[in-house]
């Protein structure tokens, strides 16, 4: 083989290694999903949240909660580590606003979770570097 | 020799077309997703541009009032009902973005139900029916008029680090977010010499997506849509929460309705690959990307917070 080739052979292996390594940079993200009941039931509607106990460095990232299921796909995923959940779902007590009047008065729903799933939340969960992680939450 | 022309038939055999079909097939297939590239790249210039002209609206109105413009209303009665609907900073910028004739239509500005009409009613809506390029960024593919004609845009303003009526924390067990002033309050402005953070890391401006069907996110005229907070990142999974007409289906951006565990909220949202545009105060443009670390987005998000931000 000729000192040329032998050279430009060297380089591409370079290359190649660099384009596979290249992105290892990136700080890989694992998609999150499971079941949420309160008192044995789905709940219905509402939201999650995964707040990072190291916030310097992760994302805070969440999901609706649709008839007790969430979900968050890789791309919007959760790095590695401790996450204090917050779990929230809002109770309409009959006073839903009317969605085709120009709104005005601005509404609050009561928060049908207790308290201690959300603002005074005690659900710790570590997501580890595995690929899926599921945790499921069985409120009362 | 002399006769080969005549043997040869006119024109291209079968395979010859095909092979030429091929080629231009491949051509057009490379040059298509440049071309792509490149409209992106164009309506993301042009979104930025957006911002240039707002984030100028705004020092201009700061020239002539020394402090930005209220976020929702500048009234000091609340109904109950948190400054919802007199005109918000989309009302009170109109002058300064060539708008003048507009905003000498709105009636009511900086009153109250006692006064005259609110955003929905009489004359004032010759100016919220109406679309204005401005505000709207062209990535937005499909603008939205949720409720009686009333336009969303895609531009709102920062209200801090906690939630869009700044609650002075929140807190998730562990975990607790302290507000740290904002450039924009929900009934008035800030000087900017308050903004002690720094005027080039606090967030002025971002974008927003418009809710489809009756989904009142980017719905500008209305208080609660006014604005976002960095308490969830760009383009974060974390639901919005406001608070009434909650549409989470596609392609709307994920969503619940607000409660006491969970307050109204609005976060910065982009049909961008990668990131939202954002304007600073001190009127620069910048692309953040959804990986920034929340600490950093909440610190920009912050006015008076004191945090250390370094590069992002």
């Amino acid at each position: 083989m000729s000192a040329p080739l032998k050279l430009s052979m060297k380089a591409l292996a370079i290359v190649a290694l660099i384009s596979l390594f290249g992105c290892g940079s990136e700080k890989q993200r694992f998609p999150i999903e499971g079941e949420i009941t309160l008192n044995g039931q789905a709940v219905k509607e509402g939201s999650i949240q995964f707040h990072p106990l190291a916030p310097s460095e992760g994302f805070l990232e969440g999901a609706i909660i649709k008839a007790g299921r969430y979900k968050i796909p890789a791309e919007k995923g959760l790095l590695a580590g401790k996450y204090q959940v917050l779990i929230s779902s809002p109770d309409y007590k009959g006073k839903k606003p009317d969605p085709n009047e120009a709104p005005g008065a601005v509404y609050q729903a009561r928060e049908l979770i207790p308290e201690i799933y959300n603002t005074k939340s005690t659900l710790t969960v570590e997501v580890l570097p595995k690929g899926q992680n599921n945790f499921d939450f069985h409120l009362k | 020799m002399s006769n080969s022309p005549e043997r040869r038939s006119k024109g291209f055999t079968l395979i010859e077309l095909l092979v030429v079909i091929a080629i231009i097939a491949i051509l057009i297939g490379l040059l298509l997703p440049a071309v792509q590239k490149v409209r992106e790249a164009a309506s993301k210039m042009k979104c930025q541009n957006n911002l240039k002209q707002l984030s100028l609206g705004f020092h201009s109105y700061h020239d002539v009032h020394k402090k930005l413009p209220p976020g929702m209303s500048p009234g000091t009665v609340n109904y109950g009902d948190l400054y919802c609907c007199w005109g918000t900073w989309q009302v009170a910028i109109l002058p300064f973005i060539e708008q003048e004739a507009a905003f000498k239509i709105y009636q009511n500005y900086g009153g109250d139900d006692s006064t005259g009409p609110r955003y929905a009613a009489g004359v004032n809506l010759q100016v919220t029916q109406r679309r204005y390029q401005v505000l709207t960024c062209p990535t937005e593919d499909s603008p939205n008029a949720p409720l009686g004609g009333i336009t969303s845009h895609n531009y709102a303003v920062n209200f801090g680090n906690t939630s869009i009526y700044q609650v002075p924390t929140i807190t998730v067990g562990g975990v607790t977010v302290t507000f740290g002033e904002a450039p924009f309050k929900p009934n008035s402005g800030s000087p900017l010499t308050h903004i002690t953070d720094g005027t080039s890391s606090t967030l002025l401006v971002a974008e927003v997506i418009q809710g489809q069907r009756a989904d009142l996110r980017g719905f500008g005229w209305w208080g609660p849509a006014t604005g976002f907070t960095t308490f969830a990142g760009p383009n974060s999974s974390t639901p919005d929460t406001p608070p009434q007409n909650c549409d989470a289906n596609m392609p709307n951006p994920p969503c619940t309705t607000a409660t006491a565990g969970n307050p109204t909220n609005q976060y910065a949202r982009s049909k961008h690959t990668g990131g939202v545009n954002a304007g600073m105060v001190d009127g620069s443009i910048r692309f953040v990307t959804n990986n920034i670390a929340i600490a950093t987005w909440r610190g920009m998000g912050s006015a008076r917070g004191g945090e250390v931000i370094d590069g992002y």
